[in-house]
């Protein structure tokens, strides 16, 4: 009786145990991106020179779509790293695109003034762009094949090695499984 | 009730009202009142556990003007819906879809209450079963026809000490009674204790003898009941009547619990 009793405890709840210990492990914000391997979806931007720039004009080359905002530390850590790749690869059939969510205009520009940022960026002022892709943490970055496929997702600050991988995988059009995710910050 | 039916007519007459006023403004409540159905179906991204329709946060109100766009744009719902779906997956429904692993959250919860139901059911059963020894009623009945045909000495037979205790403990109970030292009341009240312990001894005896012709069940859930029964019957003693002349039940009838709980560790530890 003793026995049957701690075996049917044992049945019910380490298996309890382990799904609860199993949620423990995960992040209760991620949110699993369905885009990875989709058409990027279009978008017409306006940049901080004031020219419009779209999406589409960009076909047939590598595309590194990174979302940010001045305020978020991970952006800031991951901000000369991504000078110094554009720098690396401007001549080699890849664009660099900054889209500034959630920011003022003062603010924008003075980060990239701090940090040296010679590659596009423009404003999304009411998240358009951002909910389009899914985005809910920054810095959130996409990268995109020649085609406009979207082959690679990444949450969080991105470091020169990965930023180097990715891009040669988008210009061989390889799609990756899994999004890569580093640290972040909620958007609002 | 009454509140509620004014409460809407107040309501349907407000419609009314705003319709024939304003057309412009009725569109827009009604579109209103679209985009938040949708948006209270839509988990806020950056929130724990909000609605978009209920978040503060910049992106839910920026995605509610979104939906009021699309609705305006002669979307269905469930197409707008779908764009959110397909930009940020199946996390962003508030309910998640039948299907997958989603389909688990809609069965685990009826699974569980079914289980716990059954469970409770078995539990309230047992618990019942300890407490009547003889779940039949039919059977009860017979062995207390029994017990009074024995006590009226219609049939007579081989007794085991316990039960001879036990209808003999009655007979001196129907002798009192006649002899004017038990009241009515206290008569039936004794004697229905007893003939039912009686029955009980007899059911058991029998269960005894049918075990012991066939070969005893592997399950050894008969100690802790018959151990129950004896803790049971020591609980259930009559207490001595205040009517009663001699004060005390007859003798020998005291003797029927104790017998009882004698025998019943002796059986337990077959």
């Amino acid at each position: 009786m003793a026995w049957r009793r701690l075996v049917l405890v044992f049945l019910l709840g380490v298996p309890l145990v382990a799904v609860l210990a199993y949620g423990f492990t995960r992040d209760p914000r991620e949110i699993p991106s369905p885009l990875i391997g989709r058409p990027a979806p279009s978008f017409t931007l306006r940049l901080m020179d004031g020219r419009e720039l779209s999406l589409v004009d960009l076909r047939g080359k590598v595309v590194f779509l990174n979302f940010w905002a001045s305020w978020c530390p991970p952006c800031r850590a991951e901000a000369r790293d991504l000078e110094a790749a554009w720098r690396r690869h401007r001549d080699a059939d890849v664009v660099f695109l900054g889209v500034n969510i959630q920011d003022t205009d003062a603010k924008a520009r003075a980060f990239l003034r701090e940090f040296d940022v010679t590659y596009a960026n423009g404003f999304d002022p009411r998240n358009r762009v951002a909910i389009d892709y899914g985005v809910w943490g920054i810095p959130e970055t996409f990268f995109l094949d020649r085609t406009g496929r979207i082959t690679y997702k990444h949450v969080g600050a991105l470091g020169t090695g990965i930023i180097h991988a990715k891009l040669e995988e988008a210009r061989q059009g390889v799609a990756s499984r899994l999004e890569g995710k580093g640290e972040y910050r909620s958007i609002q | 009730m009454s509140t509620a039916r004014s409460s809407s007519l107040l309501g349907a007459a407000l419609a009314l009202l705003l319709a024939l006023a304003a057309p412009a403004g009725a569109v827009q409540d009604d579109l209103d009142a679209q985009m938040l159905a949708v948006a209270s179906g839509l988990r806020c991204p950056v929130c724990q556990n909000l609605s978009v329709a209920d978040s503060t946060s910049e992106l839910a109100r920026d995605m509610r003007a979104l939906i009021v766009d699309q609705l305006r744009a002669g979307k269905t719902p469930e197409e707008i819906r779908a764009y959110f779906v397909s930009k940020y997956g199946p996390w962003i429904l508030l309910a998640p879809p039948a299907r997958g692993v989603g389909l688990l959250v809609w069965v685990l919860p009826g699974l569980g209450a079914a289980l716990g139901l059954g469970g409770a059911i078995l539990a309230l059963r047992r618990w019942a079963r300890r407490r009547a020894p003889s779940s039949e009623p039919g059977a009860e009945a017979a062995a207390l026809e029994r017990v009074r045909a024995l006590v009226s000495g219609a049939r007579g037979g081989a007794l085991e000490p316990e039960e001879a205790s036990l209808v003999e403990a009655l007979r001196e109970l129907a002798f009192d009674h006649r002899a004017g030292k038990l009241s009515q009341s206290d008569y039936e009240e004794l004697r229905d204790l007893y003939e039912r312990r009686a029955a009980d001894a007899l059911t058991r005896a029998d269960r005894a003898r049918r075990e012991a012709a066939a070969p005893p069940p592997a399950d050894d859930t008969g100690a802790p009941v018959s151990r129950a029964l004896a803790g049971a019957r020591g609980a259930g003693r009559p207490r001595p009547s205040a009517s009663s002349p001699s004060g005390s039940p007859p003798a020998s009838s005291s003797r029927a619990p104790s017998a009882c709980a004698a025998r019943a560790p002796s059986r337990a530890t077959r």
